[in-house]
């Protein structure tokens, strides 16, 4: 019976610190070719967020762990609704091989959704980009998918 | 009537025109040699929006990459084929006259953000495309992009893992399938994006940037313009190329060595391989021993040379495939080179060695015997080594016999 209840607290505990740590904010930024770097950041329902710069298929150059400061996480979710993330395709590509892109994915509200780019730049996501740079460029840190030049096809 | 003239040198003048700027209509042109249509020239043009020195980088390693002969072996006989020849061209955007843009695919240079370059498959013969490059990449992603200019895909697949979902998505698959592994690659939490070659494409520049140019990937955007094959018409002409075969040659002869203070002849021989990288250039390794012998009474020494070269070999002219015919090739060779020396006299022994550099610059002329025997008929050499702090002018005199393998 004893082991029955430990069994039961353990496997609850697990399961509340799965959903205390479950990622509800994924972005992985850069490379859309075999080669390049690129980065990913993790964001969990506590706002504690998990940053690393590597390359396609190569080693990690750079990671950290920090937290975002109270009410960021929030702002982030109430621009993407804002903008219409939610509702969003899930893929845009500019057509053209090789070259960088953006995937992001949400939990929030009951709402699962996500976009990916490749490029090409779609406003709602540059404007969400924008305000989430702002907030990590105290940590040096700044989301580079390419939307930094100006698209010219041909 | 008047009219018909004046419309009809207008037309003739601007045809003319254009035939004197050398420039095509297209980005990548792919078309039959005018002189001969055994030979099938591809023209690529690309124009640079950016510096000076962006134009000097991207022209030296499209260059580099694209100095390339590729041979197309005719149906019925793999030794008769046509050639490719391709010509790359690099100007700077604001250099071009407003009508040639339209025949350059053209190029943005952005400074190096660590993120790959991009660009649009282009179609050969057909308009031209475009893509925005990072400065100062290594060479093979603008040779890799420029073959996505001339209407090549990718050759990799990737997958990225979502840990909101704790699910994998596809980004790209390999075309034709299956993926390897049937699911690519395996990326997870820790490492959310990751990338494969597709099978047999391993060694693939339209999969790895680190990958040279291969023949492959040109035969691939021939095909592109139809132009994958030597006709009947060209393969029943006098007009073929021949697939130059890789060859072992054994070559006795006579080597003088010396410099002001001391001179000798030895006599000896040379074995080497020359391995064919393109239809006139191959890769050859030699390795050689010549010895020269004194004797007098009592006294008696004995200079041996030793040398282990490499480098480059150029056919001036092909091999003849069947009958009997000349060819002659020149070579440019680099190793090193060992000089012993053992004097005897009076129940004494001295005993000397050195190790130089060796240079090896020479021609040969080649007798073809049959499909698979030639008679080097005579092959001279200078080849200067440097012992003692001295420069010995040497020179090499021989012939033997050569035998082209795969025939």
């Amino acid at each position: 019976m004893n082991k029955k209840i430990i069994a039961a607290v353990c496997a609850g505990f697990f399961f509340s610190m799965a959903a205390v740590c479950q990622t509800v904010l994924f972005i992985n930024a850069g490379s859309r070719a075999s080669y390049g770097q690129q980065q990913e950041l993790l964001v969990d329902a506590n706002g504690n967020c998990r940053y690393r710069l590597g390359t396609v298929n190569g080693p990690v150059k750079d990671s950290s762990s920090f937290a975002l400061l109270p009410g960021q996480l929030d702002s982030l979710f109430r621009q993407a609704v804002a903008t219409g993330f939610f509702s969003l395709q899930h893929n845009y590509d500019g057509g053209a091989a090789d070259g960088a892109g953006i995937y992001i994915s949400m939990n929030h509200a009951g709402q699962q959704h996500y976009v990916q780019l490749k490029n090409t730049d779609v406003p709602a996501i540059n404007q969400f980009i924008t305000l989430l740079n702002t907030m990590l460029a105290p940590r040096q840190i700044r989301i580079n998918y390419g939307q930094f030049v100006p698209p010219r096809p041909r | 009537m008047n009219r018909f003239y004046y419309i009809t040198s207008i037309a003739v003048f601007f045809m003319l025109l254009q035939s004197c700027t050398g420039t095509r209509r297209f980005g990548t042109t792919i078309e039959r040699d005018e002189n001969n249509p055994c030979q099938v020239n591809m023209i690529i043009q690309v124009a640079i929006e950016g510096t000076d020195d962006d134009v000097t980088m991207v022209k030296s390693a499209l260059e580099d990459c694209y100095g390339k002969e590729c041979f197309i072996p005719c149906p019925g006989d793999s030794l008769k084929g046509c050639k490719t020849k391709i010509t790359v061209v690099v100007k700077k955007y604001s250099s071009l006259k407003e009508d040639e843009t339209a025949g350059f695919h053209y190029v943005q240079m952005i400074d190096d953000d660590g993120l790959p370059s991009n660009a649009y498959l282009g179609t050969p013969n057909n308009g031209a495309s475009s893509g925005t490059w990072r400065r100062n990449q290594p060479p093979g992603v603008y040779c890799h992009e420029v073959l996505h200019f001339c209407g090549l895909p990718d050759k990799y697949c990737s997958r990225l893992y979502d840990p909101v979902t704790d699910s994998a998505r596809t980004e790209l698959v390999c075309d034709p399938p299956p993926d390897p592994n049937g699911y690519c690659c395996a990326p997870s939490a820790s490492h959310t994006r990751c990338s494969t070659p597709c099978a047999g494409h391993e060694h693939d520049l339209m999969a790895n940037i680190y990958t040279p140019l291969s023949c492959d990937n040109i035969m691939d955007v021939l095909k592109g313009a139809g132009l994958n094959n030597c006709p009947p018409e060209c393969c029943a002409s006098d007009k073929t190329f021949t697939r130059p075969p890789d060859e072992v040659y054994i070559i006795p002869g006579y080597y003088h060595f010396g410099d002001k203070n001391t001179k000798f002849g030895s006599i000896g021989g040379s074995v080497g391989y020359t391995k064919q990288i393109g239809t006139s250039l191959g890769v050859t390794i030699e390795g050689g021993y010549y010895l020269h012998s004194d004797k007098d009474n009592s006294y008696k020494q004995t200079s041996g040379l030793m040398h282990i070269t490499g480098g480059i070999t150029y056919r001036v002219t092909d091999p003849p495939t069947t009958e009997k015919g000349i060819s002659i090739s020149t070579h440019a060779l680099f190793g090193v080179s060992r000089y012993t020396q053992k004097t005897s006299f009076g129940g004494n022994t001295l005993k000397d060695d050195a190790t130089s550099l060796h240079f090896n610059i020479g021609a040969a002329v080649d007798l073809q015997l049959n499909r698979s025997w030639a008679v080097r008929l005579l092959q001279a050499d200078y080849a200067p080594t440097f012992f003692y702090e001295a420069t010995q002018h040497n020179y090499r005199i021989s012939a033997g016999l050569v035998h082209r393998l795969g025939r």
